[in-house]
């Protein structure tokens, strides 16, 4: 599903103008702090941060709890957001399921980015045959919508909470090899950067006191998009069954086990989960979109 | 020569859920009288009814096809029901021998197939042959006591079929669509004729039979249709057409069937079925099939491969608990090792029941006193497995025993339970109405892995059993033969079986004439619309 | 047109058939890697019998070295032939060209319904910046990016079905009992249209717009926020100041030189949804039971039935891939900054 966002988070135009922040942090703080809606974003994580990490306080109950005897009750005295088939608080469910949607989100993007963005650096620097090539393979990858490769990686890997990880990983990595390559191309012909190779600087010099702190900021915004998207690949994956395994609580697979009951009236199963993913990922929208602002200076020179 | 009786058959246990009792408000007209739409969540995939190994096709050509027997009918309370007892169908009389080794079939006279040609002798001859020769799915059993030569033409509407061996499964397979289906030899003939082990394209997609209907448009992945055949030799069928929609949500499905706008929908999912009760418009239909629903053990992986473990394990499951909570009760709870509607079931020699305490000193004495860690798989996307498996997950644990649960794509599946590699897996089959059919694939040890005993089960006692089945005539001895083999099965308990495959068919109470039939057959003939 | 630039389309062009044949070997090497035997799962029942097994596997050529498979499925490709499906025995090509139609079709709807609701709300929230008519603009762009769009879908079927009954059955692309237009182009509504049947248009129409609007909404958001920041980063030029001090009136300095520059960086977002609107969404074809290519792909994938999935995956990259190629062609002569790289 929405193939688009993996290819288009951050359009060419933006890569191509990843200049080196124009300001000290302190400066893009305050810049940061001034936008209300990245604010809010933040604050949105704050909450599910602390949702995920005080899980065990505030759930009522065990989210894996089968007691049959109150399934399907509609929100009320039985459960604030109700009880699901097996009768199981949908409450406590999201707030452990928080866990879970935080977890894969980060390790997904983290391990893309960590891998992706050095092969793209290592394309864009070398150039020539081996840039090439790579290239190629990235093309290829970029060509699968996401959650068909996701599904066919899903699916070779084997169920699993990890392997899905693993699986979103290896879907998002391509775009961020893309754009580490797109950025220190540019970064590459910058007149800095070719005088210093110019005057004999070792190639680890060049990309660790040059490329690298051009290229980060343009990962960073789009890590934070990327992990909005993540969570909704995620929730497709688990939605057909490929993703976290029953009886975890994550949010796409809890959307799965209520969406036979939404027909027979019971349509809080998969609704509150359904809100919990998009307050998450408005979260991370919120957040990446206030970053990007404050790190792309083309907005803000009035 | 005696006159077939025909055999006793076994109970078929359909219980109609009645809807609510007179309802005085004004019934709705009945839509699109001389259609039924049909709301299904697959397509067939072949025409061709001697290549075909799945239901969905086997449903379609039960109406373009016909056999030379057939099962017949019986009253239940003033219902229709399907037996699993054979009469006579294209067939007009059957003589067997003593020796139970030749049947003679009468043909009908008249009887046409689609294309004008009359069906005769030869067809029923060419049909057999073209059946064997195809080698494709339908023949495994057949071929145990036919061979080419096996079936002669006496006169144009005279068949005699010479058995290598008597079976009590021959009449059973001739009624069976895939194995008995009598095909136009000029049509195939005209279109490739019969190329041993392969099938023919053009029977694949097209249809040129004698049954009451005929193969109509087919739109892949959106609908395909029956349409009326109006010279069919018991006259025209009642309806015009039936038309399938392919409706892969059931939530999609359940709110047509209560508007009105489909007339029957085929094997909801329990929990939907609930909404339905009381509904003055909907009938539901509830049958057990011929397959059980059970969560499968390896008997060669540890520490299932211990029989201790294994019966722990169903001491540890509480099936009525699953039972209620994924078919809300509906089905019919395991208490034996074979499906209820078989001939020779008997629930008298089942030792189980949930006993936390014997579970656990079981487990103790099998050296697993702290309990174990295993993984229990299913098919991603099925509802009724994953709902097991998570059922099932919460009971063990209270026996310590530890389960994590995991679903994986359908192909993965299949070769993983195949192959036995996985140590417990979610799995109900639907199979025929043959005791012998049954218990060869589930249970005997030849048959290990693919060929049906998913669980590597082996007890030589059983397989001699079996054995002894395939040739015993007896009402008597076939009885207790079957019983012994259940109570020798359910001691060892190489699978855990939770309740008796349950289909459901909710329609609208318009539908008039639908029978359910044991052996999974739908012969819509019979089938209208009326209030 | 100068040189760089047709060197730039000649060497994409030539790496086009590269990409696709790429695509066949990763999807190739994907399913053969999924545990599973395609001969077994068709058999079912029958595959109890290893001769039956063994055949079936001979006459798909199963039973070759994989390298060999590959090859021969490529030398096939090449000749435009797409293989049979094992499972139907019905040429994939002659499939997709039945599951294709609906997918095209709901993909130009939405991508209608993306520059519909898109375009307008981009430019009104960056022409007003920080306005409440952009932070409500902003806000609601980012939660339609933030839906996980078979949830929405759901829900959309059960409130505006179900609970108020106003929107159609989700039954596909018509209701149970219409009767498709005769076949065409495939596209129902320019079949009923060919054909006259106007009331078979509407009711296709009808049936289109749940899931093409569901399908939008993320594309919509995407083009909010990328037309709002060239909007907004536009407006503060100098030139359209200098058109503004010139004295032009406000709607021709807005139409002749703002929007147009504010919609040349749009055209790479456009283009991309357009490529993957037509690539079809599994998940949004299978909640409202449209029988499009995605789905074509989830039905195939379930029976490892080799020849579809490959022709669906070959052709679903196909079109992404040709379609962003053009997004760059027309890109690069929209905005002659751009360097042939």
């Amino acid at each position: 599903m929405r193939s688009s966002t993996r290819a288009s988070a951050i359009p060419k135009a933006a890569a191509d103008s990843a200049s080196r922040p124009t300001g000290t942090l302190s400066l893009l703080v305050r810049r940061f702090l001034r936008n209300r809606l990245s604010l809010a974003g933040l604050m949105i994580l704050a909450v599910w941060i602390a949702v995920a990490l005080l899980a065990p306080v505030l759930a009522p109950h065990d989210p894996s709890d089968v007691n049959l005897e109150v399934r399907l009750l509609p929100p009320g005295p039985g459960g604030w957001l109700g009880t699901d088939y097996y009768g199981r608080d949908i409450a406590s469910r999201i707030f452990y399921g928080a866990r879970y949607d935080l977890l894969i989100s980060l390790f997904a993007v983290g391990v893309a980015l960590l891998s992706g963005a050095p092969i793209g650096v290592i394309a864009g620097y070398r150039g020539g045959r081996v840039d090439n090539l790579i290239m190629r393979v990235i093309d290829v990858i970029m060509a699968f919508p996401a959650l068909v490769l996701a599904m066919a990686l899903a699916s070779v890997l084997g169920p699993g909470l990890e392997k899905a990880i693993l699986a979103l990983a290896i879907v998002g990595m391509a775009g961020y090899a893309r754009l580490a390559r797109a950025s220190t191309l540019s970064t590459r012909e910058e007149v800095y950067v070719e005088a210093a190779r110019a005057l004999g600087a070792a190639d680890a010099s060049v990309l660790w006191r040059h490329i690298l702190p051009n290229i980060i900021s343009p990962l960073v915004i789009r890590g934070t998009l990327g992990m909005g998207f993540t969570v909704l690949l995620a929730a497709s994956l688990s939605f057909i069954g490929l993703g976290a395994q029953p009886p975890t609580p994550e949010w796409g697979a809890m959307i799965n086990e209520g969406h036979n009951q939404l027909i027979t009236g019971s349509w809080w199963v998969s609704t509150f989960p359904g809100l919990a993913i998009m307050s998450l990922v408005l979260g991370f929208n919120l957040l990446g979109d206030g970053i990007r602002d404050v790190i792309d200076p083309r907005l803000h020179t009035v | 020569m005696t006159r077939l009786p025909t055999r006793l058959g076994v109970l078929l246990a359909v219980v109609v859920l009645a809807a609510g009792v007179g309802a005085v408000n004004a019934q709705p007209r009945v839509s699109n009288p001389d259609t039924l739409l049909y709301g299904v969540y697959w397509e067939p995939v072949n025409l061709d009814p001697h290549a075909i190994t799945d239901w969905a096709s086997m449903w379609m050509l039960d109406n373009t096809y016909e056999t030379l027997v057939r099962y017949s009918t019986k009253q239940v309370q003033n219902k229709t029901v399907g037996t699993a007892d054979v009469q006579p169908h294209l067939a007009e009389g059957i003589d067997v021998s003593a020796d139970g080794v030749t049947y003679t079939f009468r043909l009908r006279h008249g009887v046409k197939f689609h294309s004008g040609d009359e069906m005769t002798a030869d067809a029923v001859r060419y049909s057999i042959n073209r059946m064997l020769a195809l080698a494709l799915g339908p023949s495994r059993l057949i071929s145990e006591f036919i061979t080419p030569t096996s079936t002669e033409v006496v006169d144009r509407y005279t068949v005699r079929v010479k058995l290598t061996k008597p079976s009590p499964l021959f009449l059973q397979l001739m009624a069976g669509t895939n194995t008995g289906a009598i095909v136009n030899p000029k049509t195939v003939d005209a279109h490739g004729g019969i190329t041993p082990g392969k099938g023919n394209d053009w029977m694949s997609r097209n249809v040129d039979g004698t049954g009451p209907f005929t193969w109509g448009e087919w739109r892949a992945g959106e609908s395909f249709e029956l349409v009326a055949n109006p010279n069919y030799w018991q006259g025209a069928p009642k309806l015009r057409r039936i038309a399938f929609r392919i409706i892969r949500d059931f939530n999609t499905q359940l709110l047509l069937l209560l508007r009105g706008e489909l007339d029957i929908v085929y094997r909801l999912p329990p929990e939907m079925t609930a909404q339905l009760i009381g509904n003055p418009d909907v009938v539901i239909n509830r049958e057990n099939g011929i397959g059980m629903h059970q969560i499968w053990m390896n008997n060669r992986m540890s520490p299932f491969d211990n029989k201790k473990v294994r019966q722990a394990f169903l001491y540890a499951l509480d099936p009525y608990a699953i039972n209620r909570a994924v078919a809300f009760g509906y089905a019919e709870t395991a208490k034996s090792a074979i499906p209820s509607p078989l001939e020779g079931w008997t629930g008298k020699v089942w030792p189980y029941r949930v006993d936390l305490v014997k579970a656990k000193s079981l487990l103790a004495e099998a050296g697993y006193a702290n309990g174990f860690h295993t993984e229990i798989y299913y098919n991603a996307g099925n509802s009724e497995r994953e709902k097991t498996a998570i059922s099932a997950q919460a009971q063990l644990k209270k026996a310590g025993i530890d389960v994590e649960i995991r679903s994986i794509p359908w192909p993965t599946f299949v070769s993983n339970y195949e192959e036995g590699k996985i140590p417990l897996f979610v799995l109900s089959g639907l199979g025929l109405p043959i005791v012998e059919d049954y218990l060869i694939s589930n249970f005997h040890s030849k048959n290990h892995g693919a060929r049906g005993n998913y669980a590597y089960y082996t007890n030589k006692e059983v397989d001699a059993l079996i054995d002894q089945l395939l040739t015993a005539r007896e009402a008597d001895k076939r009885r207790s033969i079957i019983g012994d083999v259940q109570r020798l099965i359910n001691d060892d308990a190489p699978s855990a079986w939770i309740y008796n495959s349950l289909l459901f068919y909710a329609q609208r109470k318009w539908v008039k004439g639908w029978v359910l039939y044991p052996s999974g057959n739908w012969y819509f003939y019979p089938v209208q619309k009326s209030l | 047109m100068n040189s760089a630039f047709s060197t730039f389309i000649v060497r994409r062009l030539l790496a086009l058939p590269v990409i696709l044949i790429g695509i066949t070997f990763v999807t190739f090497l994907l399913l053969h890697l999924v545990p599973g035997d395609p001969a077994r799962l068709i058999l079912g029942e029958a595959a109890q019998d290893p001769q039956v097994v063994a055949a079936v596997r001979h006459e798909w050529g199963l039973d070759r070295p994989l390298h060999i498979q590959y090859l021969q499925y490529v030398a096939h490709l090449v000749r435009g032939d797409l293989g049979l499906s094992i499972r139907s025995r019905r040429p994939v090509s002659g499939d997709l060209a039945r599951y294709l139609p609906a997918t095209v079709e709901l993909g130009a709807v939405s991508f209608a319904l993306t520059l519909l609701l898109g375009i307008p709300l981009g430019v009104l929230s960056g022409a007003r910046e920080r306005t409440l008519t952009d932070h409500t603009s902003r806000v609601a762009s980012l939660l339609f990016l933030s839906m996980p769009s078979f949830w929405f879908g759901l829900i959309l079927i059960y409130v505006g079905y179900y609970v108020l009954g106003v929107l159609p059955t989700p039954t596909g692309r018509l209701g149970v009992m219409d009767v498709p237009p005769p076949a065409f182009t495939g596209l129902y509504l320019v079949d009923s249209a060919v054909a006259g049947q106007w009331g078979l248009f509407l009711r296709s129409l009808w049936h289109l717009l749940s899931p093409a609007f569901v399908l939008a909404l993320a594309s919509v958001g995407l083009v909010v926020r990328m037309l709002r920041a060239s909007m907004v980063e536009i407006l503060r030029q100098d030139y359209i100041r200098t058109a503004q001090a010139k004295g032009l009136p406000p709607r021709a300095v807005f139409y002749g030189h703002a929007l147009r520059n504010a919609l040349i960086p749009t055209v790479t977002v456009l283009g991309i949804q357009f490529a993957s609107l037509f690539g079809g969404n599994v998940l949004v074809e299978t909640v409202f039971a449209w029988p499009g290519v995605g789905l074509y792909f989830v039905e195939s994938i379930q029976w490892l039935d080799y020849a579809p999935v490959l022709g669906a995956t070959a052709l679903i990259a196909a079109a992404f891939v040709t379609v962003n190629l053009l997004v760059d062609v027309s890109y690069a002569l929209l905005d002659p900054r751009i360097r042939y790289t």
